[in-house]
Formats: structure tokens, C-alpha cells, sequence
């Protein structure tokens, strides 16, 4: 019978093309916007595992411009304890204390005369920071043109701290002025030591003049400062330094959980704030907003064609059924003829079920075929599933009521 | 070779019986017509007699085997065949696969088969240039002659036609009705034909006439 039915496969060419390129047309479809989910979760997924989101530590008046007391910037503390969360990838800091930078010939207890009483001292990692936003980092766009000066067959590769010898500073003209220092000149950096519950103590380090700066551009408080690096002031200061500027990027493995992220930082803070409350207007800024525009866009994106993707599975199965059931209905006078000549009813179904399924069956390979070769990225059965089981329910639907109905009613001439 | 008995029938939504205690006995070698109005119930007794349905109540007998107690799909591949009105050859396969195709439900070898179609096909004189081309291809009366053939391969000896010359001119339906008779009287089929056509009753062995699902006289 198999001859019989190969037969009419192709001797009825344009039935047969039809119930092919119908199984091929939605196969593709849903091939299509398989391979569109998967390519929208692709990018979701790459942005996330890509993009590099900033934070940032600061006060909710900015520090810089209001001139506020040293007091309110961000304590080492807080920087400790992000770092121990993990979530930081990278960090950038900006420390900054208050100290006294006296020549070497001046007695360096005698420093709380001072004339203009205290100076800034700013710690940065590198010089260039001072004139540009370090690399990666968001938010505020620094536009410098601040120019320095260094000492005699000095350079800002010489802006390093080495243990136990002295500190390079960079200082203001100002400051050179009012303390009579020269490029190049040997001087002390006079601090004052704190230490929790008790008396603090006077301290100085060694330091040597190796640049002067002019300023430009630099915040009101530390314009007539002076530059260390940052790791001379923290050697210093150890758990007392306190940081102009915090920023770090989260680690992109957190950027799912930004959220958490955020409010474990809030927590943190609320923490620092009850152990120092003149630091309650210390904030957190998580700077997502590019991850987060690009993540909705492209997530409404596949939302909608999740949402259309099994209503077009439906369509696909409704098709196919309604297409199987109608071509096979056309058999009915084979189906009369065959019944008649004695092939069991059971057999006449699977007959035409089967001279119906073989189309879609064709088609639909054809469809995974193409799929395949055009590189779409579908999952195969899914795509073509819902078409072969809808044309497999309607061609039995079809080849039930076709062998249910009398054959010489069918075969009989009426008048 | 045939035999009914008391033959009542009912369609299952209809009120009234179709057929009415119908007895008859239709035999080998007899070319046998059944005429009677329209709705008198001709197409129906052919179903019975085709093992298509069973009766209501009383018997069909083949050689005297009770057809309730045949496997019917059986009793129509092998025992009956039957030639339509509108010839009913399947258009997609050729006159010879037409004959062919209850051989090869029956599981005849191929080559047999084939050998066997194209001598039917020849003896009801369709000859070996038209053996390959579709029903549509076909006068009416060639078809009428394939389905003869289709209804001689699988060595069914008894008959069923239902109007067989209707679609047909004068002619063919005298070389039909020529060759329907030939094969009972040469080759001992029991041919029953229903037909609307009083020559054709005139010329044959046995008439029933039915009226309202009764064999009058
Ligand atoms: N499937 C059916 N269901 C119910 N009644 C039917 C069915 N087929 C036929 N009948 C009725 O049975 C009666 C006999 O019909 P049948 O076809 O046997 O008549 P007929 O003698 O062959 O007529 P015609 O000469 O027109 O072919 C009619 O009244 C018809 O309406
Ligand atoms: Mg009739």
C-alpha cells in the first residue's frame, strides 16, 4: 500500500505542494521567532556579563565645592567593608587629610603656630588623576588643565611612595610661599595621629618637594593643598584616613543583582551612620542606568515575542490540523472505494492519515533543514512539534469522519 | 449462490424499514436485473448484498455461509465486487494499477498480478496502449470496462452493479451490458445489475422488480 500512497503523493503535485510548503511556511516562522528569543536573551545576557557598572561614595552636599570640615568624607571604614562585601571589581580613591608641611630646618613640634594654620594634603594614586577621570569610571566629568612644575630631572613616574624614604609632594604655589619651600627641597609633613578613646599624637615623615601645581581647576579646599600618594597617606593615617572621593565598579557577576547590591550598601551605610552620625549625609550612587535602559528595551522585546511565540504554536497547530483535515476530506470517495474493494476501516485511516502526514512530515524537515542551514537558533522539535501534532489530530479527525460515511452513498449517482 | 432471507432493513435515523422482508436467491450463471422506482430501495439491498451493512433482521447466505458470521471486509475483497454508475476507477492510478490494486490488497504477488490485469484488461477489450493512462483519459465506456476488470482480479463470482450503463451511450452500455452477460453465461458469475433501463430487463435471465422496499411478483 505504501506504492499506493507514494503514488498519490506525486501524482497529485499541486496537493502536495500545498500541504508541504504550509508545514515549511510555519515551520520556518516559528523557527524565526525561536531564533530571535534566544538571540534577544543572548544580548541580555552579554550586557549583563559585559557592562561595567560604576558606584560612588558620596556626600549629598558636594564636599568639593561647599568647602565642608574634613570630617565629612568617606571614613576608611566604609571603603573596608565594601571591599569585604566583594562586589567591587575595581576601586578608585581619593584620601585626604589635614596636616602641616614645615621645611626641615623648622623644629617640627613647633608646627601648631604655623602661619594659615593647617594644610590639605589630597592622596592619589597617580598624577594624571588630578587632570583626568580615571579610567572606567562614571559621574563627574573632571576638565583640568592644571599644570605642574616638577624639580630638576624629576617627572610623575617619581610621584610614587617607597618605605622609608620620603614622601614626593606636590604642593601649591602658595604653599611653597608661605612655608619658603623650593622644588626639589627636603620638608616635613607634620600629623597628628589619632587614636580611638585616647590622647592622640603628633607625628611627622620625611618629604620632598617634587612639583608644584597651580591649581587650575582644583576644589576651593584643596587649591592651595598639596598631592601625596595616596598610599603614603594611608601608611600615615592607617584606619583614620578619610576619602575625598570613593568610587569602585561592581563586579559585572552582581550586575542580576543590582538591587541587592543597592540595598546591601544601604545597609552599610545606615551601619557607619549610627556608629558616626555627623556622616549621615554620605550616599551611594549605583550608576545602572545604562544597564537598565538596555536590559528593559531588550527584555519588553522578548517578552512580546514570548508572549506571541505560543499563540504562534497555536496558529501553527490550528493550521495544521484545519489544512490536514480539509485535503484529507477530499479523499473520501478513495476512502468509499477502498472500504468497498474490502480494506478493513482501520486501514483505509491509516492509509489516508498516513498519505497526509508524509507531506507535513516532508515539509516540516525541509523547514528544520532550512533552519539549520540559514544558522538560526531554534530548538527543532519545539518548532516543528506543534504543526506535526495538529496536522497528525486533524488527518485523523479527517480520516475517521471520511471512513465513518457510507460508501455507496458516496459512490452512488444521484439524480 | 446468493441468497437472502427475509431481509429487512432501517436506516438507523429513519423511521420506516427500506427494505421489507426481502427473500431471494441469486445463482451462478444467471445474469439477474432488479428494477423498481426511485427510493423503492435497489442501492440499499446492493449494500447488503456488498457486506457493506447488515440486514435489520434475516439473512444473507453465500454458498451457504451466513455473512454475520464472515469477516465482511473478507466477503468483499474476495466473494462480491460491484461496478458503479459513475465507474469510481481511483483517478490517480492508471487502468492497470486500477486492476491491480484488490490483487495487491489481497497480497497476489506483483508480477502475477500484473500478468493477470493486463489479460483482464484485454479481455474486456482495452488494449495495451491504454493500460497506462489515467481514468480521465478514458471514454466513459472504456472506464465502465476498467472497473469491470478491477472487478474480475480478485476472482469474486458474484456481480454487483448499480446502473452500470447509466453514464454510458447506446452503444457502450450494449457492449457493457454484452460483456456482464457474457461472464455469466460463459464464465458462471451471478450478475445482479440494478437498473432503470427496461431493455436491458427485458433481456435478462431474472427480473425483481421492487417497489417501497418489497420484491412485487
Ligand atoms: N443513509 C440513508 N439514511 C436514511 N435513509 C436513506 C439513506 N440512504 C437511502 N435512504 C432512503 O432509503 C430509501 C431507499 O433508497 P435507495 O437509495 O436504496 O433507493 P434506490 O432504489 O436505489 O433509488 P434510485 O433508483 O434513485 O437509486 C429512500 O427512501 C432513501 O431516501
Ligand atoms: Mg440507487
Amino acid at each position: 500500500m505504501i506504492q499506493y500512497i507514494y503514488r498519490h503523493i506525486v501524482r497529485a503535485p499541486a496537493k502536495t505542494l500545498l500541504g508541504m510548503a504550509v508545514a515549511l511556511a510555519l515551520t520556518l516562522a516559528l523557527g524565526f521567532l525561536y531564533h530571535n528569543i534566544i538571540s534577544l536573551q543572548g544580548e541580555i545576557d552579554q550586557l549583563y556579563a559585559e557592562s561595567v557598572v560604576n558606584a560612588e561614595f558620596r556626600l549629598e552636599q558636594d564636599f568639593r565645592r561647599s568647602g565642608r570640615v574634613l570630617s565629612d568624607i568617606v571614613p576608611m571604614r566604609v571603603v573596608r567593608d565594601i571591599l569585604d562585601l566583594g562586589i567591587a571589581k575595581e576601586t578608585y580613591l581619593e584620601g585626604a587629610a589635614s596636616a602641616f608641611l614645615v621645611e626641615v630646618s623648622d623644629a617640627p613640634l613647633s608646627v601648631i603656630d604655623a602661619p594659615g594654620g593647617a594644610d590639605i594634603l589630597v592622596g592619589v594614586a597617580a598624577l594624571r588623576h588630578l587632570t583626568e577621570e580615571p579610567d572606567g569610571f562614571m559621574g563627574r566629568k573632571i576638565s583640568f588643565n592644571m599644570e605642574i612644575q616638577f624639580a630638576d630631572g624629576k617627572n610623575e613616574s617619581d610621584f610614587t611612595y617607597i618605605e622609608n624614604t620620603p614622601i614626593p609632594v606636590v604642593i601649591s604655589q602658595e604653599l611653597m610661599q608661605r612655608r619658603g619651600l623650593a622644588l626639589g627641597d627636603r620638608a616635613y609633613i607634620v600629623y597628628y595621629e589619632p587614636v580611638l578613646f585616647r590622647q592622640g599624637e603628633w607625628r611627622y615623615a620625611p618629604a620632598t618637594v617634587l612639583g608644584i601645581h597651580d591649581g587650575a581647576g582644583l576644589p576651593d579646599m584643596v587649591h592651595g593643598g598639596a598631592v601625596i600618594p595616596l598610599p603614603a597617606m594611608e601608611n600615615m593615617l592607617g584606619n583614620f584616613t578619610g576619602f575625598l572621593t570613593f568610587k569602585f565598579a561592581i563586579d559585572p557577576a552582581f550586575n542580576r543583582e543590582l538591587a541587592d547590591v543597592s540595598e546591601q550598601l544601604d545597609d552599610l551605610l545606615r551601619c557607619v551612620v549610627s556608629i558616626y552620625p555627623w556622616r549621615e549625609r554620605l550616599a551611594v550612587d549605583i550608576w545602572d542606568q545604562e544597564l537598565r535602559f538596555g536590559v528593559t528595551a531588550l527584555e519588553q522585546h522578548v517578552l512580546l515575542l514570548q508572549l506571541l511565540f505560543p499563540i504562534a504554536m497555536g496558529i501553527s497547530g490550528v493550521i495544521g490540523a484545519g489544512l490536514a483535515m480539509l485535503l484529507l476530506l477530499q479523499n473520501a470517495k478513495n476512502a468509499a472505494i477502498m472500504r468497498v474493494l474490502g480494506m478493513p476501516k482501520g486501514k483505509v485511516q491509516i492509509v489516508l492519515w498516513l498519505g497526509q502526514i508524509i507531506l507535513c512530515v516532508v515539509g516540516g524537515l525541509v523547514g528544520i533543514l532550512l533552519i539549520v542551514a540559514i544558522g538560526w537558533r531554534a530548538d527543532l522539535l519545539t518548532v516543528v512539534t506543534p504543526y506535526w501534532a495538529g496536522a497528525a489530530v486533524g488527518a485523523a479527525i479527517g480520516a475517521i469522519l471520511v471512513t465513518n460515511r457510507a460508501p455507496l452513498d458516496l459512490l452512488q449517482v444521484k439524480e | 449462490m446468493l441468497q437472502l432471507e427475509n431481509i429487512c432493513y432501517r436506516y438507523k435515523n429513519s423511521e420506516s424499514d427500506v427494505l421489507n422482508n426481502i427473500s431471494a436467491d441469486f445463482e451462478a450463471g444467471k445474469f439477474t436485473a432488479i428494477v423498481g422506482p426511485s427510493g423503492s430501495g435497489k442501492t440499499t439491498l446492493l449494500s447488503i448484498m456488498a457486506g457493506l451493512d447488515l440486514p435489520t433482521t434475516g439473512g444473507v447466505e453465500i454458498d451457504g455461509e451466513d455473512l454475520a458470521s464472515m469477516d465482511l471486509n473478507r466477503y468483499r475483497r474476495e466473494k462480491v465486487a460491484m461496478i458503479f454508475q459513475a465507474f469510481q476507477l481511483f483517478p490517480l492510478l492508471t487502468a492497470l494499477e486500477n486492476v491491480c490494486y484488490p490483487m495487491d490488497m489481497n497480497k497476489t504477488p506483483k508480477g502475477e498480478a500484473k500478468k493477470r490485469a493486463i489479460a483482464l484488461l484485454e479481455s474486456v477489450g482495452i488494449d495495451g496502449e491504454k493500460h497506462k493512462r489515467y481514468p480521465a483519459n478514458l471514454s466513459g465506456g472504456e472506464q465502465q470496462r476498467v472497473a469491470i476488470a478491477r472487478a474480475l482480479s480478485t476472482g469474486a463470482k458474484v456481480i454487483l452493479a448499480d446502473e452500470p450503463t447509466g453514464n454510458l451511450d447506446k452503444t457502450n452500455g450494449k457492449i457493457v451490458v454484452d460483456i456482464l452477460k457474457r461472464l455469466a453465461h460463459e464464465q458462471g458469475y451471478a450478475v445482479i445489475v440494478v437498473t432503470h433501463d427496461p431493455a436491458i430487463a427485458e433481456a435478462s435471465d431474472v427480473v425483481y422488480r421492487m417497489s417501497d422496499g418489497a420484491i412485487a411478483g
